[in-house]
């Protein structure tokens, strides 16, 4: 989208609602690049019958932020990004975009915050 | 050709509300100029709501018909009346957005747009014509005190806060059927 360029795009699976597709992405001037007060990432799940190709008992969960509120999320460990970095920790994840240089940069964040947050769980801090 | 007359049309109602939002905040630092500022945040507010009808509209299975008037509360009222449905959170999303503590401040904005008064009633207070006050003298709405700054505080807070989150929801519902 012009308007909104995309540097970023996951699709990932979680531990819940296996048959569902989970996606997550990063949109530059998204929300007017500012960063969500209530420390929430924007996500909407759609099913079938709302005009998406998708089978009829799967909902698509989209997940979408902008830089700096990633970036925020990232260091305050917003709760919303947690599966996703789970995801991505585990290998659960497929790449489907990254924008040269400025996504493959923020993958690896994500990919670096997870291992922070591995850390974290493993001493018990979280 | 601007690359922008390409954009869906909720974003291109969405981006004259985030004008009138600049504008407003512009105009509210300097008292006399108070009931323009609130005229500026009530025309902020209604073009977000229609912004987000008209995204709606064209991303889900819900039809709003969009018409060229400053009418705001039909189009909340609509809002908040899209189905709840187990496949979807964006009506509960929506339903969140236009709470009933929030939406009765919002009604207190809109009800600062000028109307023609019923008959026998005085004009009201409104942020453009001349109206008469609680001792039936007529007033000027750029008068000094018309407007506190308590009530532009919170028209303003609300309005900011309606819109920014607007932005973010019509912003997720142009991106979902091009996601799948």
């Amino acid at each position: 989208m012009k308007d909104q360029p995309l540097l970023l795009a996951l699709y990932y699976a979680t531990d819940h609602d296996p048959e569902d597709i989970f996606l997550f992405e990063i949109a530059d001037k998204f929300g007017g690049n500012r960063i969500s007060e209530d420390s929430e990432l924007m996500e909407v799940t759609f099913g079938a019958g709302t005009g998406l190709q998708i089978q009829a008992d799967q909902r698509l969960h989209l997940m979408v932020t902008n830089p700096r509120e990633f970036d925020m999320a990232v260091q305050k460990r917003w709760q919303g990004l947690q599966k996703v970095g789970q995801a991505v920790r585990s290998g659960r994840f497929q790449t489907l975009y990254a924008a040269p240089e400025a996504g493959e940069n923020l993958l690896n964040v994500l990919r670096n915050g997870s291992a922070i947050w591995q850390g974290l769980v493993a001493a018990g801090a979280i | 050709m601007s690359s922008e007359t390409d954009l869906p049309s909720g974003k291109v109602w969405l981006r004259q509300a985030l004008s009138d939002l600049e504008c407003a905040t512009l105009l509210e630092v300097r008292p006399e100029l108070r009931c323009h500022a609130v005229a500026k945040y009530q025309q902020t507010l209604e073009k977000s709501v229609k912004a987000l009808a008209v995204a709606v509209s064209d991303n889900t299975a819900v039809q709003i018909t969009i018409r060229f008037n400053h009418e705001v509360e039909g189009y909340i009222n609509i809002l908040q009346r899209v189905p709840l449905t187990p496949t979807s959170n964006v009506p509960q999303r929506i339903r969140s957005l236009f709470n009933a503590r929030d939406t009765s401040l919002l009604h207190d904005l809109i009800a600062q747009a000028p109307r023609r008064p019923a008959p026998g009633e005085n004009f009201a207070r409104n942020t453009e014509y001349p109206f008469q006050n609680a001792e039936g003298e007529w007033a000027a709405p750029a008068d000094a005190d018309v407007y506190s700054l308590e009530e532009l505080r919170t028209w303003s807070r609300l309005t900011t806060k309606t819109v920014l989150e607007i932005e973010r929801l019509v912003g997720v519902l142009y991106r979902t059927k091009r996601a799948v």
